[in-house]
C-alpha cells in the first residue's frame, strides 16, 4: 500500500514522501509505520496515545482521520494520505464584552491615575476599559485577599466584592496587610472597604459581612465576571467551585500553607473545574489549614498578587494563563512548576453526565468529613472552662498536647504530655485508661483525629477533646498562670 | 528569517482584505537560502460564524499546493494566518496545531492595516512554541 507523506512531516519518516508499507487497515499501515520509522511516533501521537490534532489521514478525498475509520479494509490501488491539519485561532478573549467596553469612558484624573497601564500596548485604552467594566467577587478578606483586593482597586477595577465573615484579630496583621492594628475587632469587609475607599473612591465597593453557604453563595457572585477564592478551608473552596461551574463564571483559585502556594484558573470556557483536579478533599484535621500551620508572611503577598494579576489578564484578553493549569511555588527553595489540570469527564459538576445540579442539594459538610458520620462514636469535648476547673478541683486526669513541637515552642501547655499524633499508637500504653485524658491541640481539630486514631488502635480509656484548642483556652491559662498550676 | 516584501505585500493584500475574518495561507521558499519569497493564500474553512477567530486549512488543498511546489521546486516553509484587531500572539489552538520544524506567522490586523507580524517556530511536538523573529527585506536596505 502506497503512503504519501506531507512535506511538512517528512523529516520523521526519513524523509520519505512515498512509503510502501504494509496493512489492509489504517490501524496496519500506522503500527507499520512507527515500527519501521521510531521517530514518527512522536509525530503521529501524544504522550496518551492519542493522535495528534495536527494529523489529518485521508484515502484518496475521503477523511479517515477519526479512529473508528481506521479498521475499514482498504482496496489495493487506494492512496494514503498522510496530511497535516493547519488550524488554529484568535488568542484569549476577554471575559468582559466589547459592548461593555464601549460604554466606558474617562475623566483626565484617571487617564493621568492609569498612565502607566495605558502606556502597555496589550492594555492600552480598550484594556483599561474592561478593567474599569469589570465586575469581581473576592470571597475572604484575609491574608490572599489583602493582596488581591488592593491591587484590583489600585487597577482600577470598577466594582469589587468582598465576602467575609470575620473580624480582625492581632494574630492577622503578620500577614493580612489590608488590616491595620487600628482594625483589630473590626470587620474585616470594613477594613477592606476602607482601604479601597483611599485607594480610589470611585471605585464601587460592595461589602458583605457574612459566610458563604449553600443558600447565599450563588446570590452573591451570581451576575459578575469573576469570581477570585482566597478563603483557606476546603469546605469553601468546593462550594465556590461548584458555584461558579453551575453559574459558569471564571474562578481564580490561590491557596497557601507555610512557605508554599498553588494558583489556578477553573471553569473557564469548560474548562477543568477544582473538582477535576481535586475530586476530593483530604482528610480531616490531614492538611492543616494556613491558620492551624502557619505562612511567611511575604507568601500570601507572592501568591495574592499572581491571583490578582491573572484576574486582569482574564479582564483584558491578553497573555497566556493557568487555564487548566497549576502554578505551584515553594518559597523556602525558589522552586516553581506549572502543572497541567486536565478535564475530568466524570466530574459530577462539569463531566459529560453530572450528578451535581444545585449546590443545596450538595452535603459539604459531609463531603469534607466535618460531620459526625453515623457509625462513627461521637467525640466527647470539654470547653476551656470546664477543663480549667477539673485542673483547679485536682481531678485525677491526663493531658496529652498532640501538637508539633515547634507548635509547642510558642506555648507550653502546663502539665501535659506531649505525644504528636504519629507516635500516639505506638506510644498508647502511656496512657492509664483508669484516668479520663484529655486531648489538646491548636484549634481542637486534629485533637479528635488523636481519639479516633487512638480508639482504631484499640485504646479503651475514656478520652475527651479540648473544643476549641488551646487557642480558646489561652487567655484562661495565662490569666490562671500561677493560681491553678 | 527573511520574508521577501512581495511576499509581506501578497500577506497584507490577503488578510486586511478578508478582515474582519481571519485569513490563512502557505509560506514558500524557490531559495536555497529559505527566504520566504512566495506565498499561497488559502481559503479559511471555517464555518462563517467562527471565521473572525478560527481558522482551517483544506488538506487535500493543501496537499495539491504541496505537489505543486516540488514540481516547480520551492519548498513549504510554514503557514500564517491573521488575528483581526488581536495581538499576533499564538492562543492554545494555534500552539496546538504547530508541526514541529514549521514556521508559523501570525498577523495582526486591525481595520485595513497590518499592525505587526511576529514568526514561531516548535522543535519537538512537545515543546514550547518559540517566538522567531521575521525580517522583511525592506528593513535591511
Amino acid at each position: 500500500m502506497k503512503v504519501y507523506i506531507s512535506a511538512t512531516l517528512r523529516n520523521f519518516f526519513g524523509r520519505n514522501s512515498v512509503i510502501d508499507a504494509s496493512g489492509s487497515t489504517i490501524k496496519d499501515i500506522l503500527g507499520f509505520l512507527t515500527d519501521e520509522y521510531p521517530d514518527s511516533k512522536e509525530i503521529l501521537y501524544d504522550a496518551s496515545g492519542k493522535l495528534r490534532s495536527f494529523i489529518q489521514i485521508y484515502v484518496g478525498s475521503e477523511n479517515r482521520t477519526e479512529t473508528d475509520k481506521w479498521y475499514k479494509e482498504l482496496k489495493e490501488d487506494d492512496e494514503v494520505l498522510l496530511l497535516p491539519a493547519i488550524a488554529g485561532g484568535a488568542p484569549n478573549e476577554s471575559i468582559i464584552s466589547d459592548e461593555r467596553r464601549k460604554e466606558i469612558s474617562f475623566d483626565d484624573k484617571e487617564i493621568e491615575r492609569f498612565g502607566k497601564h495605558l502606556l502597555l500596548r496589550e492594555i492600552g485604552v480598550k484594556g483599561q476599559k474592561r478593567i474599569k467594566a469589570a465586575r469581581v467577587v473576592v470571597i475572604g478578606a484575609g491574608a490572599l485577599g489583602s493582596p488581591v483586593i488592593q491591587y484590583l482597586a489600585a487597577a482600577g477595577v470598577g466594582t469589587i466584592k468582598v465576602v467575609d465573615f470575620d473580624e480582625v484579630s492581632l494574630e492577622n496583621l503578620q500577614s493580612q496587610v489590608i488590616h491595620t492594628s487600628r482594625d483589630v475587632k473590626r470587620p474585616k469587609v470594613a477594613s477592606a472597604k476602607d482601604k479601597v475607599r483611599n485607594i480610589d473612591r470611585s471605585i464601587v465597593f460592595e461589602d458583605e459581612n457574612s459566610k458563604i453557604d449553600t443558600e447565599n453563595i450563588e446570590e452573591i457572585i451570581d451576575g459578575y465576571d469573576l469570581v477570585i477564592d482566597c478563603t483557606d478551608n476546603y469546605k469553601a473552596r468546593y462550594l465556590i467551585n461548584d458555584a461558579c461551574a453551575l453559574l459558569g463564571i471564571p474562578l481564580v483559585f490561590g491557596a497557601i500553607y507555610q512557605y508554599e502556594g498553588q494558583v489556578g484558573i477553573f471553569n473557564l470556557n469548560s474548562g477543568p473545574c477544582y473538582r477535576c483536579l481535586f475530586p476530593t478533599p483530604p482528610e480531616p484535621g490531614l492538611v492543616p489549614t494556613c491558620a492551624e500551620g502557619g505562612a511567611i508572611s511575604p507568601l500570601p503577598g507572592i501568591v495574592g498578587s499572581i491571583q490578582a494579576n491573572e484576574a486582569l489578564k482574564l479582564i483584558i484578553g491578553i497573555g497566556k494563563h493557568l487555564d487548566g493549569k497549576l502554578l505551584t511555588i515553594d518559597s523556602l527553595y525558589l522552586n516553581s512548576r506549572i502543572l497541567k489540570v486536565g478535564k475530568n469527564h466524570k466530574c459530577p459538576i462539569c463531566g459529560t453526565e453530572p450528578s451535581i445540579f444545585k449546590v443545596e442539594d450538595f452535603d459539604y459538610e459531609e463531603f469534607c468529613g466535618l460531620k459526625e458520620q453515623e457509625n462513627e462514636i461521637p467525640v466527647e469535648g470539654f470547653t476551656p472552662e470546664e477543663l480549667a476547673k477539673k485542673i483547679e478541683n485536682d481531678e485525677p486526669i491526663t493531658i496529652i498536647d498532640v501538637r508539633e513541637p515547634h507548635e509547642r515552642a510558642i506555648r507550653r501547655f502546663p502539665n501535659a504530655i506531649a505525644i504528636p499524633i504519629g507516635q500516639l499508637a505506638r506510644r498508647k500504653d502511656e496512657l492509664d485508661p483508669d484516668k479520663d485524658t484529655i486531648f489538646i491541640c491548636k484549634e481542637g481539630k486534629r485533637s479528635i483525629l488523636a481519639i479516633n486514631t487512638l480508639r482504631e488502635a484499640g485504646y479503651t480509656g475514656p478520652m475527651y477533646n479540648l473544643k476549641g484548642g488551646f487557642d480558646a483556652m489561652k487567655d484562661i491559662v495565662f490569666s490562671h498562670e500561677g493560681a491553678w498550676l | 528569517m527573511l520574508l521577501s516584501e512581495k511576499a509581506y505585500r501578497l500577506i497584507n493584500e490577503h488578510i486586511t482584505g478578508a478582515y474582519p475574518y481571519e485569513a490563512c495561507g502557505v509560506l514558500l521558499t524557490s531559495t536555497d537560502d529559505e527566504r520566504i519569497d512566495c506565498i499561497s493564500q488559502a481559503s479559511n474553512e471555517i464555518s462563517a460564524h467562527k471565521a473572525k477567530e478560527r481558522f482551517f486549512i483544506d488538506p487535500v488543498w493543501f496537499y495539491g499546493i504541496e505537489r505543486e511546489a516540488e514540481i516547480s521546486a520551492k519548498k513549504v516553509l510554514g503557514f500564517y494566518h491573521s488575528h483581526p484587531d488581536k495581538p499576533p500572539v499564538l492562543s492554545k489552538k494555534d500552539e496546538e496545531y504547530m508541526i514541529p520544524g514549521m514556521i508559523y506567522i501570525i498577523a495582526s490586523v486591525t481595520g485595513l492595516k497590518c499592525k505587526e507580524i511576529r514568526g514561531y517556530l516548535k522543535k519537538g511536538a512537545d515543546d514550547p512554541a518559540l517566538e522567531i523573529e521575521i525580517v522583511r527585506e525592506a528593513a535591511l536596505i
